[in-house]
């Protein structure tokens, strides 16, 4: 959106040319005008006396910028408060040390905590219920695969143990499913 | 430029090292810290909690990126979380934006000649520009004018460093168009 100033320079045709200019002069100070810009402008600055002057100001800008922004220098004493102050401190080493030791122990108290978690109990029960379960299940699974083909439906029938041993195979891995997912139900909604 | 620095925290020589780093960084962190803060003192302050920093976390330095954008990463940080520090906690500064006229007032009222308020009217203007712009020129011109040290500097790209400076400059002589604010005289009461 233009300002008061750019309106009043668009309202004037004369100075519209201006308004158009003011981009590329200020690119062309910065030296981003790309090569074949540069000529076309250099050539319109010399014969136009309004961008010429809007090219001065742009100048006596850099000027004034370059000469008010000077860092005020650090004062020779900031040195010297530095390294009292790096030498009031315990050997760097040893700071490193302290460091490496804090991070050792804060890790070994997780792992430490993370392992505690891990062979609980009811954590191992768990663990040995559910490879239980599997065990159990590939087994009747792969008993089914061997005789379900050969026997087809009227096999089922007639061998009532292995439709019982289905029926438990099925049971003991929809029990297991029920089981854990109760469990991240249960572990879902404690953390909410 | 850093090999020499590189060669001593290799053989955990970290005092030589940092004495390097005081030596060749210590006026560009202040002089980032100016930047950001706008306030001598504090930026001086600064420099002294950034450097300190560096030499704590000297060894644990890996080389993953350069040194010096190392440094200025710490740097960065360390002005931003004064920052907005100050943002919770605002104090009167003399570099205040809102103090500023009325100091603008006071030196003008001291200071005699064709040069008097000049220095100020910069700043002055420099105080209008959004932030981003006014840290990447003030930056420029107390980096004598170097686009890659601006860009090392404050984490951005090159080509948005000259971006800023352009639409900056373009901002500054916009406003130097613009007649000054006028302050009323203040009041002197007993």
């Amino acid at each position: 959106m233009k300002d008061e100033s750019e309106q009043h320079l668009d309202r004037d045709p004369a100075s519209r040319h201006l308004l158009e200019n003011m981009d590329r002069i200020l690119e062309y100070q910065e030296e981003i005008l790309p090569g074949e810009e540069r000529g076309s402008l250099e050539g319109h600055l010399k014969e136009c006396p309004q961008c010429r002057a809007f090219q001065q100001k742009a100048e006596r800008l850099e000027v004034e910028l370059a000469r008010n922004i000077n860092g005020p220098a650090l004062p020779p004493e900031f040195t010297t408060r530095l390294w009292e102050r790096i030498n009031s401190l315990p050997e760097l080493e040893s700071i490193h040390d302290e460091q490496r030791r804090r991070m050792e122990l804060e890790f070994q108290k997780n792992s430490a905590r993370l392992r505690k978690q891990l062979f609980r109990l009811p954590n191992v029960l768990d663990y040995l219920s559910y490879a239980a379960a599997v065990v159990i299940a590939g087994y009747l699974l792969v008993r089914l695969a061997l005789e379900f083909p050969a026997k087809w439906l009227p096999g089922i029938g007639e061998n009532h143990v292995m439709l019982g041993a289905w029926v438990a195979g099925a049971a003991v891995v929809i029990c297991g499913l029920a089981f854990a997912m109760n469990q991240r139900w249960v572990r879902w909604f404690r953390s909410t | 430029m850093e090999d020499d620095i590189r060669k001593h925290l290799d053989a955990r020589q970290y005092r030589e090292a940092f004495e390097l780093v005081v030596d060749r960084f210590q006026n560009k962190v202040f002089r980032l810290a100016i930047s950001m803060v706008r306030d001598e003192v504090l930026a001086q302050d600064l420099a002294q909690d950034i450097l300190m920093k560096i030499w704590k976390a000297l060894p644990g330095y890996l080389g993953g990126a350069s040194l010096s954008t190392w440094i200025y990463t710490i740097s960065r940080n360390r002005c931003l979380t004064e920052l907005k520090r100050e943002r919770t906690h605002p104090t009167v500064s003399l570099n205040d934006e809102k103090m500023e006229p009325m100091f603008d007032y006071v030196v003008a009222i001291q200071t005699n000649g064709p040069e008097a308020g000049a220095e100020l009217d910069v700043q002055w203007m420099l105080s209008q520009l959004p932030e981003k712009y006014r840290r990447v020129i003030t930056l420029f011109y107390l980096e004598q004018k170097s686009y890659e040290d601006v860009a090392a500097m404050l984490g951005l790209p090159l080509g948005t460093v000259k971006t800023f400076l352009y639409r900056a400059k373009r901002e500054l002589l916009k406003l130097s168009d613009r007649p000054m604010p006028t302050f009323a005289k203040p009041e002197l009461r007993i």
